[in-house]
């Protein structure tokens, strides 16, 4: 008699390598959904960083941070700040020429020149008041008269689907241009599919301001 | 057929197995490799912010020996920031092993070292910049440094480059408050005006300016207002700016903006039932909680020149280098006073009531007279001095002195005369010490500052080598106050009355007529005339000093040797004859000596106790005092309460000065306020000053119409918590002078090179971070 599998030996064989197959199917394609899952955690993660780290830099090599931009709360309206398009943070930052003398600068002329810096949040959908917002930085550049040159100002995008971003400084008594700005962002997961369980972090950062106005 | 079966089944278990082993590895590598990317960008991260951290370390060290030594640098530098050649230094910082600090020593290049688990090497110089003309108060050629410090933290290199603005408040500040700058001075129901001219004025914790209005925070009639000339900026560190009344105001131009004249306008009302937190600091100073923290509004258009808490202008200063200065002082090169010195300059100097932490009558000082034309002085200084005078008692100080210098107590000093404006004995204008002269039909009471030529005078000391010096870069630093002394007339009007004394003895020896023409009219070549009769001139010479006796009436009874012998010397002149300008000028100097020396007593080791004569109005230099205001046209000798200045006649062309008291240096005090001061617009605030009293003296000479105290460079209130706190002053009230504080326009420019004791504030006004190689590191 010749020797072989029975149809039901294959058979059940092949049940039991479905079987097997298929939870070894759901396994990988768990593990590879979680490890997408933190991937993309930590890419909300990482945008947080990079961004607070970009406006960090921004603010530390700034000359002064322009009065009422953003606005000083007191501590405990903190809590209340919402994100909106007037909250904004200005600041210049200033670059001298030590090249010149000063006594052949013509009238009005200074010795340095000046960029405006301005960030501010702008919703992703004016319509929709549960939209993400984009944070935006503006540049306006001033000449060595101190007049602005509109034509170079420029705007760029920092960083898109935002939950929450606020501006703010503290009433501090005795404390020079409020000392700190704080800057509060929050940042949601917008492509899981089960609401409940998006995935959100929220940073709250004070940088100190470390420059001074020129004059 | 068992075994068989089995071996059948053999190959798919494998293939399973290997199956599921290869999607296992694959769902592990993929895992480690993102987790190891993760640690690795973390331990990247935290590797660059160690590193950026002990840069910025590195920064700060190096910003502290500036502060500690202004003449610090590591290298210079040329136009384009490039690193030049080193310079030599000196380290101040000690190692501090429990944070892991250890500086590498060296005396030249750059300044490095390790803290915690890194190190940092960190390059400073001055940015070769020139000075711009039209901002008087600074010189830029030595405000800008560049700062580029490395940090290494195992192999990550981070690099910090600042350029940093450097301020020397003592020279470019009128006046620095280290709490509330009040510039609320005067009396109610008057209606003059003190002026503050030039330079910055900035309080640390807000400024406050406005006529008076209030007597210990309830209301009274509107008295004396304040005026700024020529300001530069108004600058609040932190605190609002609050203008109780309208502030006449002249702004200097600045680039890119004319001068503006304007009237700063009331911003705030001063609650006269405020809340303070206690009654005793209500009595102390305190702001009401009810405009504490506001930051009143303040007219746009002169933004430009005032800055408020919002502007970023903070500079909050460290206390002066005491420790280098008495390491300096005690070398051969240097001048100093233990607590315990017993030389011939250390004396009892009596005080008022109420200056004193025990009530004692006396403070054990060092008296320090620097001469003037009139006066040799007292202080003999070492050969090659640097400059460094520093006793660790009060300091007594006047006169002239030689040297750019820096005078500094651990306890008071107290100015009690004229000090540092020396005149030209060379040149016959300077004749009685620096001209006051002023532009004509102005006058000490009505003019702001001296007329343009005398001003230049001052101007051209700065200059290289200038052929006299009428004043010199002088800092004077008190570990607790710095206090006007206004007591003795000798000391503090002597430039004044002595023209005036020469004037009346000329005019009682031959004519008045004669005596105007060669002694007050600027004739050096005119002859002093005297009486051809000896009998009516001997009699000339008793009446002078019956009407301006040197003694009192009783000692004068007594047939006195001072008295007796002048009047003798001075008839033994008429067998000569006519005398020319010098020689009456050295025989009057003789009897201002008399007149001076006999304001005190005479008991040996104590200074500052009135004669006998001078606690009587009969004293002679009351007379003149009170002589020389009423042939200036003072009318009721300035006692009127309606007192109008524009009547006193003060020309340029003769040598008739108005009563005044110039002080001339960097004035640096270190104390907190610690004495009655009603905040707002308030008349009940005790300054440091002392000023004469009714029951002192035989005439008010001190009170607001009686002489102008004309302080002549920067006030610098540091306000430090002393430990020990500084006492209380509680003393009686006295009329204060009308002031005049003016900038010295010379200071940025005289004597601050190389100097290592400047106060100074350093500012960044320039920052980058970036990465660096560890060769950069190396090299650097």
């Amino acid at each position: 008699m010749r020797k072989g599998f029975t149809a039901v030996e294959l058979m059940i064989g092949l049940i039991i390598m479905s079987l097997l197959l298929t939870a070894l199917y759901r396994t990988f394609s768990a593990t590879r959904r979680n490890a997408a899952e933190i991937v993309a955690n930590h890419s909300i993660n990482d945008d947080l960083d990079r961004t607070l780290l970009r406006i960090t830099d921004d603010i530390r090599e700034s000359n002064l941070i322009l009065p009422g931009f953003p606005e000083a709360v007191e501590p405990m309206e903190v809590s209340t700040l919402a994100t909106n398009k007037n909250n904004k943070l200005k600041f210049e930052k200033f670059l001298y020429d030590y090249s010149k003398d000063p006594s052949t600068l013509a009238a009005g002329e200074v010795n340095y020149t000046k960029n405006e810096i301005t960030y501010y949040l702008e919703p992703e959908d004016d319509q929709d008041p549960n939209s993400p917002w984009t944070l935006q930085r503006s540049l306006l550049p001033y000449n060595n008269k101190k007049q602005p040159e509109n034509s170079q100002a420029s705007v760029y995008t920092i960083l898109r689907g935002i939950r929450e971003c606020v501006f703010y400084r503290l009433n501090e008594q005795h404390t020079s241009g409020g000392g700190n700005v704080y800057i509060r962002l929050k940042l949601t997961r917008i492509d899981a599919e089960d609401e409940t369980k998006k995935y959100s972090n929220e940073i709250t950062i004070s940088v100190k301001e470390r420059g001074a106005n020129p004059e | 057929m068992k075994g068989k079966n089995m071996r059948s089944r053999h190959g798919s278990a494998i293939i399973t197995a290997i199956g599921m082993g290869i999607v296992l590895l694959f769902v592990i590598a993929g895992v480690q490799t993102f987790t190891s990317y993760r640690t690795q960008t973390i331990i990247q991260e935290s590797r660059r912010v160690k590193a950026l951290a002990i840069a910025e370390a590195g920064m700060e060290l190096v910003l502290a020996e500036l502060t500690k030594n202004s003449a610090f640098a590591t290298h210079k530098l040329d136009k384009n920031l490039v690193w030049l050649a080193t310079e030599n230094r000196q380290q101040s910082l000690q190692d501090l092993s429990t944070h892991g600090f250890k500086l590498n020593s060296a005396t030249s290049g750059t300044y490095s070292g390790k803290i915690g688990d890194g190190t940092f090497r960190v390059r400073v110089g001055l940015i070769p910049y020139a000075d711009d003309p039209k901002t008087t108060n600074i010189d830029e050629s030595l405000s800008y440094l560049r700062i580029e410090a490395l940090g290494k933290y195992d192999t990550t290199v981070r690099r910090v480059d600042a350029v940093i603005n450097r301020r020397y408040p003592a020279r470019e500040f009128l006046m620095y408050d280290g709490g509330v700058l009040s510039m609320v001075y005067g009396l109610p129901n008057l209606s003059n005006k003190n002026v503050f001219s030039t330079g910055h004025l900035y309080g640390h914790k807000g400024i406050e300016i406005g006529r008076i209005m209030l007597s210990a925070h309830s209301p009274v009639g509107h008295g004396t207002t304040q005026e700024l000339s020529d300001m530069n900026a108004i600058i609040s560190g932190a605190g609002g700016i609050f203008i109780y009344s309208p502030i006449q105001a002249q702004f200097r131009e600045r680039r890119g903006l004319p001068a503006k004249t304007a009237v700063i306008p009331t911003n705030t009302t001063f609650p006269t039932g405020g809340t303070f937190s206690s009654p005793q600091a209500r009595k102390n100073g305190e702001m009401p909680k009810e405009i504490a923290d506001a930051n009143p509004d303040l007219p746009e258009e002169l933004r430009p020149w005032i800055k408020e808490k919002n502007d970023k202008m903070s500079m909050n200063l460290e206390e002066p280098t005491f420790t280098t200065y008495k390491t300096d002082a005690k070398t051969p090169k240097g001048l100093f006073f233990s607590k315990t010195d017993s030389s011939n300059k250390s004396i009892k100097y009596r005080m008022p009531a109420g200056w004193t932490k025990d009530n004692s009558p006396t403070l054990d000082a060092v008296y320090l007279d620097f001469g003037s034309n009139l006066r040799t002085g007292n202080v003999t200084l070492p050969a090659n001095f640097n400059g460094v005078i520093y006793s660790e008692k009060n300091i007594v100080v006047k006169g002239n002195p030689p040297k750019d210098i820096h005078i500094v107590s651990d306890a008071n000093v107290f100015m009690a005369g004229d000090f540092n404006q020396g005149g030209n004995p060379n040149s016959f204008d300077d004749f009685y010490g620096l001209p006051q002269d002023y532009e004509p039909g102005k006058n000490a009471m009505t003019a702001i500052d001296y007329a343009p030529a005398i001003r230049d005078r001052f101007k051209d000391d700065a200059k290289p080598n200038p052929p006299f010096r009428h004043h010199v870069a002088a800092t004077v630093v008190a570990r607790e106050r710095i206090v006007y002394d206004y007591r003795s007339p000798v000391d503090c009007f002597e430039n004044e009355i002595y023209p005036f004394m020469k004037y009346k003895l000329a005019s009682a020896m031959g004519s008045e007529s004669n005596a105007k023409a060669n002694c007050l009219d600027k004739n050096k070549n005119g002859t002093i005339n005297l009486k051809s009769g000896s009998t009516e001139f001997e009699e000339a010479i008793d009446q002078f000093f019956t009407d301006y006796p040197i003694e009192s009436a009783e000692s004068a009874a007594a047939s006195t040797p001072t008295e007796d012998a002048l009047k003798q010397k001075l008839k033994d002149l008429h067998a000569n004859g006519n005398m020319n300008f010098d020689d009456f000028d050295a025989v009057s100097r003789e009897v201002w000596q008399g007149y001076a020396s006999n304001y005190e007593t005479k008991t040996a080791g104590t200074r500052g106790e009135p004669s006998a004569a001078a606690k009587q109005s009969s004293y002679g230099v009351y007379k003149f005092l009170s002589g020389l205001r009423a042939k200036m046209g003072v009318p009721d000798n300035g006692n009127k309460k309606d007192f109008n200045p524009n009547v006193i006649t003060d020309s340029p062309g003769d040598f008739l000065y108005y009563p005044e008291m110039t002080t001339n240096a960097m004035f640096i005090s270190c104390g907190e306020l610690n004495t009655v001061f009603y905040a707002g617009p308030d008349v009940v605030k005790y300054y440091n000053k002392i000023g004469c009293l009714n029951n002192d003296v035989g005439l008010r000479h001190s009170e607001t119409n009686h002489f102008v105290h004309r302080v002549f460079g920067s006030e610098i209130n540091l306000r430090i918590p002393a430990e020990p706190k500084i006492h209380r002053i509680d003393a009686s009230y006295y009329i204060p002078p009308t002031r005049r504080k003016i900038y010295d326009s010379t200071l940025p420019h005289m004597g601050i090179k190389g100097n290592k004791y400047e106060l100074v504030s350093h500012i960044v006004i320039s920052w980058k971070d970036t990465a660096a190689s560890e060769d950069e590191y190396k090299d650097f």
